[in-house]
């Protein structure tokens, strides 16, 4: 089965920060006007879309290379809570 | 000129024709025939620049309403530009209802600044914003500071000039409750407190009247530097933790008068206010402590 790649829908109007020294993020969420505070890794997830990455079994590897551990579980819940939220969705990578 | 400066037996007849009162950035015209009314503007408001001004930015009133009640337990209500947004209340809350309704004023239309529902005072240059949950004692942790030489910019909404993410001044009498009356009255001399409402729908009300000082700097803008998020507990020994800033920006987020309506500018100047501001959370039990805390913040 193919893995699904990702995206930040292109109106979402996000605008997100993460302070030096800490831990979380705080997302703003322009098409829905709404502020969420993320974990790290949810909020590194959306910096690897915005550089223009889209595979998250690439972002998997980089959670394993970072020693985190269950990745696939890490992941899977960045994606299912990110798509809730609609500030991410599935695009067709053929 | 200074409200102080009308002589005492014209005020009323003043107030009755409409008063300009200047707090802050914002001009009210002020219209009441209620006593307390005159009472509680002739002894907070003391200090306050007064008309005639050119143009208000609010016109509000404390009237009676038509009917029996004129007569029978009588009831005043606020209204502004001849709308009523609350419920009339007993003719001697009048005074508290002005100062709810002039609160309401500005937290439904100020959108020109975002509105943080915190305290806020200054002290060595240096502003300290306190955001605070009902009963967490702000008001008077407000209080004692203002009675021990901090500069009142605002004891209820925290005004943030979008353009230069400085705090606004809005120094106006601080609200006390309950119990926070008597532990203010007693805590200095020179607490000048107003005639107390007895039960509102907040208890036992009265206002503290700012000190000369924060009224006549009223035009000086504040560099926010500290947030600290009070919480009085019983018994509490003084306990100071760090706050990470995305948690504080969700609260303050959350408690902001406009946050939503402002969207990204908002995030914006609530990110930029917590990059310049160190944030913890106290915990405290004894106003004393709490003061120590506070002088060594910005020393």
């Amino acid at each position: 089965m193919r893995t699904l790649h990702w995206r930040i829908p292109p109106d979402a109007s996000l605008i997100w920060h993460c302070w030096p020294g800490e831990h979380e993020y705080v997302l703003y969420h322009g098409a829905a006007n709404q502020t969420h505070q993320l974990a790290e890794t949810a909020g590194l997830f959306l910096a690897f879309l915005a550089s223009g990455e889209s595979d998250p079994d690439h972002f998997q590897r980089m959670l394993r290379d970072e020693g985190i551990e269950q990745p696939e579980e890490v992941l899977a819940h960045i994606l299912e809570a990110l798509h809730q939220l609609d500030v991410i969705e599935p695009i067709d990578a053929a | 000129m200074r409200l102080s400066d009308i002589p005492a037996a014209a005020l009323t007849e003043r107030i009755a024709a409409g008063l300009g009162l200047q707090t802050g950035p914002f001009r009210f015209l002020v219209q009441s025939s209620e006593a307390g009314v005159a009472r509680g503007l002739s002894q907070l408001y003391a200090d306050f620049e007064v008309g005639p001004f050119d143009l208000h930015d609010f016109h509000v009133s404390i009237r009676r309403p038509a009917g029996l009640r004129r007569w029978i337990r009588p009831q005043v209500e606020f209204a502004m530009d001849g709308f009523s947004p609350f419920i009339p209340l007993p003719a001697d809350h009048a005074f508290a209802q002005l100062e709810w309704g002039m609160n309401w004023c500005i937290a439904a239309h100020a959108h020109h600044y975002l509105m943080l529902h915190a305290a806020v005072l200054e002290k060595n240059g240096q502003a300290v914003i306190l955001p605070g949950d009902p009963g967490a004692g702000k008001s008077t942790l407000t209080a004692a500071l203002v009675l021990s030489g901090w500069r009142l910019l605002s004891d209820e909404i925290t005004l943030i000039d979008r353009d230069d993410g400085q705090i606004v001044p809005l120094a106006r009498p601080v609200s006390l409750k309950n119990a926070s009356i008597d532990i203010i009255r007693s805590f200095s001399q020179a607490a000048s407190i107003g005639e107390t409402a007895l039960d509102t729908h907040k208890g036992s009300v009265a206002h503290l009247r700012p000190m000369p000082d924060s009224v006549l700097r009223m035009d000086e803008k504040a560099q926010p530097r500290h947030i600290v998020f009070p919480r009085w507990k019983s018994q509490a020994l003084l306990t100071r933790h760090p706050q990470d800033k995305a948690s504080a920006f969700i609260h303050l987020a959350s408690h902001a008068f406009n946050y939503n309506l402002l969207g990204p500018l908002a995030f914006r100047l609530t990110k930029n206010t917590l990059d310049t501001c160190t944030c913890q959370r106290i915990w405290y039990s004894q106003l004393d402590d709490a003061l120590a805390f506070f002088s060594e913040l910005v020393a």
